[in-house]
């Protein structure tokens, strides 16, 4: 099989060695930590044994050459030969890394290179004798002679085959020996696996792989549980090791197979489970993405005729037309809703690469720090799965960096050493929250107030009126940075603005809360997917907008809402909170008017609580996103436009953009009148 | 600069002859939709132009420059909507029922991050004073144009041609479209 990009099976093996190499990093960092979870060590010895199989079947020698030696060395550290160390670590994260490069290349259609030499020297140095090698293997006991004649004999069959008749002698004469009786029920387990493992009788080294698959459950989930039941402790496994690690090749898997089998043991349950698994028949198809695209942007198209009908309602009354409109409204509703779901994907996807960036982020800044993921499994839009991808990993990078303190410091603090930092994720109701919570110095909103004088953003009394959560807020804006001296990881001070530009251009929102020594907390809430939107229509001057839904509280007449002032600026005061009153009409540029329609809207954003009078509510609308193009792309104040049920066009506003553009600091000096008290307001 | 974009319409030209445009090979000829804009005549590449629309009002996009006419809805898309009389300062800006929107496939060419190139096609309408002919211009006839001082800058021009003795102004609709109104745009959405 030569290489060629084209073929079907390379593809297969591009997407399944894709997905393996991706949860490798995530399993790597997990087992570092925790050197001891035989399962990860399975699971990573597995993922690369796999890839190496792949490889070979398509001649890609280079992969197959690192994925082999670093299969090589979890197998060493599965038996126990080696300890799994961070030296260890470092080397197979590199070829990881390497390994990724080679896909990269592959997905080019190019046949990778080999890995530079010093990588596998690292690899090898490991492997042979690195430093941390257990030693049963120097202090064997005399074995019987007898024993050892007839294993060397056998391996000296020409191959290395063992043969079950040649296994059986061995058999035969380890029962002769001294330690009968116990070995016998251990090499009867051997066989035992061995041959419900894989029907033929040799057993080379690439069946024994097989075998380990076969042990894993795929191939014969009932023989495995039974054979860790036949498995007989450790004494017996040290004997057989004792009697036959020296000897060919064939004899050392036979050991490993114990080995296994005793691993297995400590967790019974999990071949049975797996086994579970591989009956399962197959269910699940393949999509190209942009089919799936294609249907979302045809259902797109659905909902705007069902919108439309839902306009002519009002002018053709006949009981029939307006039962067949609302049948049609269910159903467009039970199909957006499918095809919704068709387009989700768990966050496992973006989280699984953050435990590598916490850990070479850490270790860079000689910090201890354990990330933790909550929630991997909670399912968003797939293009919102990608376009989190990169304010997340600011925020952990940040977290890491600029929240966890250096150890000493954690330390005298009465802190742990090892700080945490909690990336989660939950759905709560049409919208996601994800939390990144960090246990490290908190921000000080003194120091914040401090620099915002400083940096001119504002005046000294300004800044004195801002509330700390409005403070906290202050990092996202453009050109503010805490963090004293510019490293190469943050610092730079233009991370979180582009954290935030990013989070509301997907209709999301970023809040942040701190405390001084305990660390702080962001909460990002985007909606489930970015196609379509539930809007409050309203008119402004004489044409309609869309306001996203999510952020709007509360809706009053507006001859029904007190307006107070405060500082000369017109407020209106709600149920104990205080809201500066915007005009809409005075941020899309409109004239002012009075009339009896207007009605005032609470919008809470972050940093941006406030009453906004529009004209008129339309009424609720699902809108679907239409892209703007290129030309119109960035344009602040707008999250994208939307064919309304007439047919015209309505711009959808994002409203916390609008106003930054459109009033900036202006609306800073409002302060943050929402837990102000609101004193001194003239009724 | 005219020259290159000179050599460039000859091997656009070369493409031509597969869509039948050309008379020999002698001459060939490029079809150029032309239309006026103050008091001008100007040609847009026909093979750019998507449609022609009559004019009709469009949703605003309040806080954009004055230019930006707002975007209309054309069987689903979005399309933005630029008025080229006031973005190049014409006085006199009049919309009645001569007044036509084209709408044109502007091409713009991004360095991709492997070193190759990206390019995008963008649907863009532009609002003129009305459109007058269909006409063969031979690329022979084309002409570097002098540093004239017309209405839309000499940055823009492809070069000039008559048509029954009457001067067109050929444009470049990438470069107007992407530096002469995205660029704009851009420091417009900066501030």
């Amino acid at each position: 099989m030569a290489f060629d990009p084209n073929s079907e099976i390379f593809h297969d093996f591009l997407q399944e060695a894709g997905e393996l190499l991706e949860g490798l990093n995530e399993q790597l960092v997990d087992l570092e930590s925790n050197p001891d979870d035989s399962e990860a060590l399975n699971a990573v010895f597995r993922a690369f044994h796999t890839i190496k199989g792949g490889a070979g079947f398509l001649e890609l020698s280079a992969i197959v050459e690192l994925c082999h030696r670093s299969e090589d060395l979890f197998g060493k550290i599965r038996e126990g030969q080696l300890q799994l160390t961070q030296e260890v670590m470092d080397p197979v994260l590199a070829a990881v890394d390497e390994l990724n490069t080679m896909f990269e290349a592959l997905q080019e259609g190019v046949e990778p290179a080999s890995a530079p030499a010093e990588v596998l020297q690292q690899l090898e140095a490991m492997l042979h004798g690195g430093g941390a090698e257990a030693a049963p293997v120097e202090v064997v006991a005399e074995p019987e002679p007898v024993v050892t004649e007839t294993v060397s004999h056998s391996a000296e069959d020409g191959d290395d085959d063992i043969t079950d008749d040649e296994f059986e002698a061995l058999l035969d004469q380890l029962d002769d020996s001294s330690e009968g009786d116990d070995l016998s029920s251990s090499a009867g387990f051997v066989t035992d696996v061995l041959l419900g493992g894989d029907p033929n009788d040799d057993i080379t080294d690439d069946e024994f792989d097989l075998l380990l698959d076969a042990l894993d459950g795929e191939d014969s989930p009932g023989d495995v549980p039974q054979a860790v039941a036949s498995a007989t402790p450790s004494p017996v496994e040290d004997q057989v090791e004792q009697v036959v690690s020296q000897q060919a090749p064939s004899v050392d898997t036979a050991v490993t197979a114990t080995k296994k089998a005793a691993v297995k043991q400590e967790s019974p349950v999990v071949p049975s489970k797996k086994g579970g698994h591989a009956s399962k028949v197959e269910s699940s198809v393949r999509v190209d993405t942009r089919r799936l695209d294609d249907v979302m942007n045809m259902v797109g198209e659905l909902v705007l005729i069902r919108n439309r009908f839902d306009n002519l309602k009002q002018s053709i009354s006949s009981e029939i037309v307006d039962r067949t409109i609302s049948d049609l409204n269910l159903l467009t509703t039970d199909i957006q809703e499918v095809v919704m779901r068709l387009r989700m994907q768990p966050v496992r996807k973006v989280f699984s690469r953050f435990p590598r960036v916490v850990r070479d982020l850490a270790k860079k800044l000689g910090r201890k720090v354990k990330l933790q993921l909550v929630g991997e499994e909670t399912e968003v839009d797939k293009n919102l799965v990608e376009e989190l991808a990169d304010p997340l990993i600011h925020l952990i990078r940040n977290a890491v960096d600029h929240g966890i303190e250096t150890p000493d410091v954690r330390l005298a603090h009465g802190k742990p050493a090892e700080g945490t930092v909690v990336l989660s994720a939950e759905q709560e109701g049409d919208h996601i929250l994800l939390t990144i919570k960090d246990d490290g110095a908190g921000m000080n909103p003194e120091t914040l107030r401090h620099l915002a004088v400083k940096r001119g953003m504002m005046d000294h009394e300004t800044a004195m009126q801002l509330s700390n959560r409005a403070l906290f807020s202050l990092i996202f804006e453009p050109g503010f940075s805490t963090k004293k001296e510019i490293s190469d990881v943050s610092g730079r001070g233009v991370g979180m603005d582009v954290v935030k530009t990013h989070i509301s251009q997907l209709n999301g929102q970023v809040e942040i809360d701190s405390e001084v020594g305990g660390g702080t907390t962001i909460s990002i809430q985007v909606p489930l997917t970015l196609a379509i939107m539930p809007t409050l229509m309203v008119l402004v001057g004489n044409q309609n907008y869309a306001i996203p839904l999510p952020g709007i509280m509360e809706l009053f007449e507006r001859s029904l809402v007190e307006v107070g002032k405060v500082g000369g600026r017109e407020v209106v005061r709600l149920r104990d909170r205080t809201y500066p009153l915007i005009y809409a009409s005075q941020l899309l540029d409109e004239p002012r008017i009075q009339s009896a329609d207007q009605r005032v809207l609470v919008i809470e954003l972050t940093g941006h609580s406030l009453a906004l009078v529009v004209d008129q509510v339309i009424g609720q609308e699902e809108v679907v996103i239409k892209p703007l193009g290129s030309l119109l792309r960035g344009m602040p104040g707008y999250s994208g436009a939307t064919i309304t049920g007439d047919g015209s066009v309505a711009m959808i506003l994002d409203i916390a953009g609008m106003i930054s553009k459109k009033m900036g600091n202006e609306f800073l000096a409002y302060g943050d009148l929402g837990e102000a008290k609101g004193e001194g307001m003239a009724a | 600069m005219q020259t290159q974009a000179a050599a460039g319409q000859l091997e656009s030209g070369a493409n031509g002859i597969e869509g039948g445009n050309f008379v020999d090979e002698e001459k060939e000829v490029r079809q150029h939709l032309t239309f006026v804009l103050g008091g001008e005549e100007y040609g847009f590449d026909i093979l750019r132009v998507q449609e022609i629309k009559g004019w009709e009002v469009p949703t605003v996009i309040p806080n954009t420059p004055k230019y930006v006419k707002g975007v209309i809805n054309l069987r689903g898309a979005i399309v933005p909507v630029i008025d080229l009389r006031l973005r190049f300062q014409l006085e006199e800006v009049r919309y009645d029922e001569l007044t036509v929107v084209i709408v044109l496939n502007v091409h713009r060419t991004d360095e991709s991050e492997d070193g190759g190139q990206n390019v995008t096609n963008k649907v863009v309408g532009v609002v003129v004073d009305g459109v007058s002919d269909v006409c063969n211009v031979e690329l022979d006839s084309i002409r570097p144009a002098p540093d004239f001082h017309g209405i839309i800058s000499s940055d823009f021009v492809t070069g000039l041609t008559t048509d029954n003795e009457k001067m067109i102004v050929l444009l470049d609709i990438d470069h107007l479209i992407n530096s002469g109104v995205m660029s704009q745009l851009d420091k417009a959405f900066d501030n």
